[in-house]
């Protein structure tokens, strides 16, 4: 069972919007625990290509590195979380979780069957 | 009905090859055990030949002495070919710079043949490189494991071109993997 901590760690905003590359680089770089702001705003309404809030290449980073986020936690990766700070200001933070303890090697049997 | 050949005797020919596959040895520095070999390549190359020989021409001696020297020549080219296509070292080859010393000698048991071949020996390198590829496997889709064994032998635009899967795809899942593995802590080594 996973540790639970008391309260939300503060995620360090990044200076430059986060790229799907980086954010998996920070993850795959994060101790347990390491928190990080990978979008400030409400991300449905910024998404939303109807409404055009963004530019279309930076509706389309943003969605995508949402959808990233979405798919590392349901890997187990990590946690995502929403605070609040305002009227339609909400901070998207993604925790770092411990690594799942690894599964059957899949590539070892690969291996073993080539080597024979 | 055909005409049976007449074949001489071949009586000098066997001195003649003897000769010239012991010359061969000595020349090449082959082993003693390949002389048998050798003797039977240049026989068999002489017999090969005798239809052609004309005994109003000259002496079969003399006819076996020129085929026994060109085929000694053909097989001289060749054992020097195969040489040249290999390492051409040994266990028992001195280590520059060191007096009496083997290449054999600094090689521990230890280590196994793989040291000859100048391949890795270290087992807790090779440990970890085994955990690495099974932390990499882990965090790879297993679906794309086929992939990744047909792009350790093809190119990308290699394996598009054989039409099994599309170009595009390819691109897509290696974009994929990349971020899967990056997410597990594994960066490209480039």
């Amino acid at each position: 069972m996973m540790d639970m901590q008391p309260t939300i760690p503060t995620g360090t905003a990044p200076a430059v919007p986060l790229t799907e590359a980086a954010l998996c680089r920070w993850l795959g770089a994060a101790a347990p625990g390491d928190a990080i702001t990978y979008f400030r705003g409400t991300l449905a309404r910024s998404i939303c290509p109807q409404l055009g809030l963004l530019d279309p290449a930076e509706r389309v980073a943003l969605a995508r590195l949402a959808g990233r986020a979405w798919m590392l936690c349901e890997q187990g990766l990590a946690h995502l979380v929403q605070r609040r700070r305002g009227e339609e200001d909400f901070e998207y933070l993604i925790i770092a979780r411990r690594r799942p303890r690894r599964a059957a090697s899949a590539i070892l049997p690969m291996l073993l069957a080539e080597a024979a | 009905m055909a005409q049976r050949p007449c074949f001489p005797d071949l009586t000098p020919a066997y001195r003649l090859v003897d000769a010239a596959a012991g010359a061969m040895c000595r020349s090449l520095g082959l082993p003693p055990d390949e002389r048998d070999d050798l003797r039977q390549d240049l026989l068999v190359d002489l017999l090969t030949r005798l239809p052609s020989y004309d005994a109003a021409r000259g002496e079969f001696g003399a006819f076996a002495r020129v085929c026994i020297r060109h085929a000694a020549t053909r097989l001289a080219r060749k054992a020097k070919r195969d040489r040249a296509a290999r390492h051409p070292s040994g266990l028992d080859d001195p280590l520059p710079g060191q007096e009496g010393v083997t290449v054999g000698a600094g090689i521990s048991e230890g280590e196994g043949y793989s040291a000859w071949c100048g391949q890795p020996t270290d087992a807790v390198a090779a440990l970890e490189r085994r955990l690495d590829l099974e932390r990499a496997g882990a965090a790879i889709d297993a679906g794309d494991l086929p992939l990744c064994g047909a792009l350790s032998r093809q190119t990308p635009h290699e394996l598009g071109k054989g039409g099994t899967i599309p170009r595009a795809r390819i691109y897509r899942r290696i974009t994929e993997m990349r971020l899967r593995l990056l997410a597990a802590g594994v960066t490209s080594a480039a």
